[in-house]
């Protein structure tokens, strides 16, 4: 006794679909008892009608035309469980996605739907109950990416009683925001409320904190993944080093100062800055007297604590994860080879805002003041320009980074606190001051701060005795101007980080055409992956500001909590199933299977078959089309099921 | 609904063939003005090229056909090669100027126009440029006879700089060239 | 030897004679072949295609190319602005069949659109060797800085005439590197000289190019280089009315690139028709290198 209910989705299928004209179609076929069209089947009503239709006519399976099964099938799966029905003796059909949004003329989506439907209930006819299995989840999250969003979602999940591991590839936790001087728009001081997290990071015992490390392999699946971390050799000993930086004051061989984002110079063997956590030390070889040749050895033999190892090795550790937090941050866009006009990195007083960051923080190179970086001089004129790799399809990068006007505001204010006489001019294309008090903040920086905002994009800068002209449009006025600064701050937009491209393939999670990682949907899943167990905190998904990104990495160690507190998992029973008798035990099965579910076991003497294992299969069906004689079968997917939907579709 | 002095229907229309004939989107401009920024002739211009270009998009297509920027642009395609949104500026401003050229809607910069016509009907004449020849001519017709003539003493320093005309041998061929476009050529 | 069919155009023949004596003499010094089209006509230069509908911009040149690609398989244009209008005939008769059959209602045959249009720096980077150069450099170059200036149609459309990077470009560099000169950093290698407006809105010019000529003094250079005779007459003959515009005192030398190889060569600046320039006065780099 087949059930069939089209759902009108108000007008999403109405307007395009006759849909009691599908109804009746359906109500002719063999086996259907009801047939009825819904105006929303999801809802409360329409869920207590299909209820009450299965008690009424006795309904033992149940065809349902209306969304995405990615949208509701686990809706309406529980609500047939409530209505004492197997859960599993449901097909959806989906006459919205690829039928009633895709097409415009009513009576061809109509006879199109009408067809759909016609498959489903071919197929639902060979459904068989099923029955959920469960299988234990590993009691302990993986947390990648140790800025501010895998901080709050490892300090969260670990506030729950869950362990957690939080990976950091670089010497020390706190990421971009570790590098802010003040943040918008309150003008709080981005280290005084970052450090103390970042301490209770380190001190938390639910924490185990890996820096210098990386994923570097991943096996299994939600609830148990098993992950290898890469602790990089650093050369020095983690817990030796107490963070006395006498072998950064010593060390001989200069090196780029990654934490000043270039600006000022560091040493091959550093603390990254004052704030550090933890407070060690790490060598770099690619700098390093040592290792290129010499015979320094200064750091070792000055280091008190004997914590300096040139012949550290990298070392693997494998672990188990029941769920997985992505956080790993943003970049900021390199404009040096796209924008030549703006003389590709040439002129030392063109800077990007990131630099400006440290040159206005109190632990940057300049001790929070701010110096042009050609001569050291004050600047008194501060051009800053929006939208460098943002908005710009010439350079390949349509999209808004959505935190640069606001992040330009707040340095020209800084800049007019720091120096009073000083004037600021930020050319802007539109402002864009969405979140809790910006536009506030943005019109002070203008009011009280007499920033002088000029609509335009810069075409060129070019040095002129000691100044740098910026060559301009003021759209406003409709005429071109020009302003000769003192420095020239470039708001640059935000990429994905380094390296998660790679982290993602390894998790299994994709990537919009930016390199950010998708959210499992743009509204209802907004911190889960596409792949289960696997959730998202931060810009990693996006470019965002710090509270939406702390709101995010609460939001996903809420998804973890959730996930982790129940022990144990629902598996799908939709899995293969090999019928040993028949089975030959060649074994391709286990060659094509991409999730290593497949055993070799002795069901009799001399005999060897394969074996699902029902709590590794994702149910893909590979095996099931690989298999030679044809005697592995997928629950859920038979080839009766299969065949008797083809030949519906076919008559 | 806007309301210029243009027909809209006539301003769809004028838009529609811009659009089509130089293949570029005027929609997808914002405004950001980088085509103006560094444009060289922009202070000569009526409307510099960001303005042309939201001119085009409301429809005030007389004004941009009739405009001193579609005349004098150099066609040095600087703003095309720097708008983020890769509309070739240069492109739309020389197309509109070819549609105001058929529609005879040009009023302005007569004396751009002039050397044009000057220079192209010295190399019809010639099949090479006589370049005293255009001076003086262009300089004739302009009521303005000392135009650059203090620089003559220089080039005249180059001893092959030619004080008559060179003329090509199949000057017949060359003229058939100019007969192919439009007719005689002896329009604009 | 290869030999080029060699396109001079009406600026080379005539007011940038000195162009075309010193790329002969360059030739001449590295081995390379010219053969000067036969009864060649004007390229139509900038106003060919922005009058009359600007089919004039693909015909005219479309008739040298055809007599080029009739005996040569590549053809040289110096002259970066009959570069550019070849480049552009080439690809129209290539993609436009209509105007390729006017064309030969013209010629009354097929054109021959597909000969290789090199312009200078194209050949002279594909026939001299760095090394060479640098070995036969007499050393009048050293210490001296040279800014390069392309200008804006031997690298625009960059889709037409496919060469170099349209807002920075950088194949003269190694040339004049080789030849001894230092190029140091130049933000206004493709701004626009103001093109033909010189006699008919002389403004447009003087403006531009006093820019051109600012910037270049204030990088610390010594003299332009450039391809292209329009560029060379805006900001070396019109020097002195942009000085009397604007009540500046420039005197900067502009060269030709083979000028300048030909300076380091040891061509004479009399030889390289240097003379012939409003700011001639490149003798001391001679002297400078001399005395050492």
């Amino acid at each position: 006794m087949i059930g069939v209910f089209i759902c009108q989705c108000g007008t999403n299928i109405s307007a395009t679909v006759d849909t009691g004209k599908v109804a009746q179609a359906a109500a002719a076929m063999r086996g259907v008892a009801d047939a009825e069209s819904i105006q929303y089947a999801c809802s409360d009503p329409g869920q207590a009608a299909i209820a009450a239709a299965i008690r009424h006519k006795r309904l033992d399976r149940v065809v349902i035309g209306a969304c995405s099964p990615r949208m509701h099938e686990a809706t309406f799966r529980r609500a047939l469980d409530r209505a004492g029905l197997n859960p599993f003796m449901l097909e959806m059909v989906n006459i919205r996605e690829h039928c009633s949004w895709i097409h415009s003329d009513v009576d061809q989506a109509t006879e199109k739907a009408a067809g759909l439907v016609r498959k489903g209930i071919a197929r639902v006819r060979h459904h068989l109950p099923l029955s959920a299995g469960k299988t234990a989840a590993v009691r302990r999250a993986l947390v990648v990416g140790g800025g501010i969003a895998g901080i709050q979602a490892a300090l969260d999940i670990a506030a729950a009683g869950i362990p957690v591991t939080l990976v950091e590839k670089s010497p020390t936790i706190g990421g971009n925001m570790a590098r802010l001087d003040k943040t918008f728009p309150t003008l709080d001081c981005s280290s005084c409320i970052l450090t103390p997290l970042m301490v209770e990071v380190k001190q938390h015992e639910n924490i185990e904190l890996m820096v210098n490390s990386e994923v570097d392999d991943v096996h299994g699946h939600v609830g148990n993944f098993e992950v290898d971390i890469r602790r990089k050799a650093t050369c020095v000993d983690e817990k030796k080093c107490s963070g006395c930086m006498i072998c950064q004051e010593k060390c001989p061989a200069k090196a780029p100062d990654d934490f000043n984002a270039g600006m000022g110079q560091s040493k091959a063997i550093s603390v990254a800055s004052p704030q550090a956590v933890p407070l060690v030390a790490s060598l770099r070889k690619e700098h390093c007297r040592r290792f290129s040749g010499g015979k320094c050895r200064v750091c070792q033999k000055l280091c008190p604590a004997g914590a300096v190892d040139y012949g550290q090795q990298d070392e693997v550790v494998r672990q188990s994860f029941g769920a997985v937090v992505a956080a790993t941050g943003y970049g900021f866009y390199d404009w040096t080879g796209a924008y030549p006009t703006y003389g590709m990195g040439l002129y030392p007083d063109v800077i990007t805002s990131l630099q400006y960051e440290r040159l206005l923080s109190a632990s940057g190179p300049t001790g929070g003041h701010i110096r042009r970086p050609s001569d050291g001089a004050e600047p008194r004129q501060v051009v800053f320009i929006s939208c460098i790799g943002s908005r710009d399809e010439s350079v390949g990068r349509p999209q808004c980074c959505s935190v640069g006007c606001m992040y330009i505001a707040k340095q020209a204010i800084l800049t007019k606190e720091h120096i009073p006489d000083s004037q600021s001019y930020i050319f802007y294309i539109d402002m864009r001051a969405g979140g809790k008090n910006y536009e506030e903040f943005a019109r002070r920086a203008q009011t009280r701060y007499g920033t002088l905002y000029i609509r335009g994009r810069v075409g060129k800068i070019f040095p002129r005795w000691g100044k740098l002209v910026v060559m301009g449009t003021d759209t406003l006025v409709g005429d071109q101007v020009e302003i000769e600064a003192d420095l020239v701050v470039l708001a640059t937009g935000l990429t994905a980080s380094d390296g998660a491209g790679g982290l993602a393939r390894k998790f299994n999670i994709s990537c919009d055409e930016n390199g950010f990682m998708a959210e499992g949907h743009p509204k209802l899943k907004p911190v889960e992956a596409e792949a289960a167990g696997v959730f998202l905190a931060g810009a990693c998904q996006g470019p965002k500001d710090i509270p939406a990104t702390v709101a995010q990495a609460g939001a996903a160690a809420a998804k973890v909590i959730g996930l982790l507190s129940r022990g144990e998992l629902e598996t799908s029973p939709m899995v293969a199933a090999v019928s040993q008798s028949k089975c030959s035990g060649c074994f391709k099965c286990r060659d094509v299977c991409p999730f290593g579910a497949i055993e070799d076991e002795r069901p009799a003497a001399g005999r060897t078959a394969a074996r699902v294992l029902a709590s590794l299969c994702r149910g893909c069906g590979i095996c099931s089309a690989a298999c030679p004689p044809g005697v592995i079968s997928l629950s859920g997917y038979t080839d009766k099921q299969l065949l008797a939907e083809v030949v519906a579709a076919l008559r | 609904m806007i309301s210029f002095p243009i027909s809209i229907n006539e301003g769809a229309r004028l838009l529609a063939e811009i659009e089509q004939r130089s293949g570029q989107r005027l929609s997808a401009c914002y405004q950001c003005g980088r085509c103006t920024s560094t444009c060289v002739a922009a202070f000569a211009f009526d409307y510099p090229p960001h303005r042309l270009m939201r001119l085009l998009q409301v429809g005030m297509v007389r004004e941009v056909l009739a405009s001193k920027t579609a005349q004098l642009c150099l066609d040095c395609m600087t703003c095309s090669m720097r708008c983020p949104m890769k509309i070739d500026v240069a492109g739309v401003i020389e197309t509109a100027k070819a549609v105001a050229d058929e529609a005879g809607l040009q009023d302005t910069e007569r004396n751009v126009r002039l050397f044009r016509r000057g220079f192209l009907n010295n190399v019809r004449r010639h099949g090479r440029l006589h370049e005293a020849g255009l001076l003086i001519w262009f300089n004739f017709k302009t009521n303005n006879p000392m135009n650059d003539v203090k620089l003559l003493p220089l080039v005249l320093r180059k001893k092959n700089f030619h004080i008559f005309p060179p003329r090509i041998k199949n000057r017949r061929q060359v003229r058939r060239l100019f007969r192919e476009i439009n007719g005689s050529g002896k329009q604009g | 030897m290869s030999v080029y069919s060699y396109f001079p155009g009406c600026s080379l023949s005539s007011g940038a004679m000195e162009f075309d004596k010193s790329f002969r003499l360059v030739a001449a010094a590295f081995d390379i072949g010219l053969d000067e089209l036969t009864d060649w006509n004007c390229c139509g230069a900038s106003p060919a295609p922005h009058h009359w509908g600007g089919d004039l911009g693909i015909l005219l040149p479309a008739r040298n190319l055809h007599i080029a690609g009739s005996s040569h398989d590549s053809m040289v244009a110096p002259c970066a602005g009959c570069f550019n209008r070849l480049k552009y005939a080439q690809h129209e008769l290539a993609h436009n069949g209509e105007l390729r059959r006017r064309t030969e209602r013209v010629l009354r045959e097929p054109v021959h659109y597909q000969t290789e249009v090199l312009n200078l720096v194209q050949l002279l980077n594909r026939e001299i060797d760095p090394g060479d150069l640098a070995g036969r450099s007499q050393g009048r170059l050293a210490g001296i800085a040279l800014g390069t200036y392309y200008g804006c149609v031997l690298v625009r459309p960059p889709e037409i005439v496919r060469y170099d990077d349209p807002n920075n470009p950088v194949k003269m560099e190694p040339l004049l590197k080789a030849a001894g000169a230092t190029i140091p950093h130049f933000p206004f290698k493709t701004e626009c000289c103001g093109s033909y407006m010189g006699l008919a809105r002389k403004e447009i010019v003087l403006q531009a190019s006093r820019r051109i000529i600012e910037v270049t003094l204030e990088c610390g250079i010594d003299a332009l280089v450039t391809v292209c005779p329009l560029c060379h007459q805006n900001l070396d003959l019109r020097q002195q009315q942009i000085n009397d515009a604007f009540g500046t005192d420039y005197h900067l030398p502009v060269l030709y690139l083979t000028q300048a190889i030909g300076l380091a060569l040891g061509f004479s600046p009399a030889e390289l028709g240097i003379e012939a320039h409003l700011n001639a006065d490149v003798g001391h780099w001679t002297l400078r290198n001399d005395d050492q």
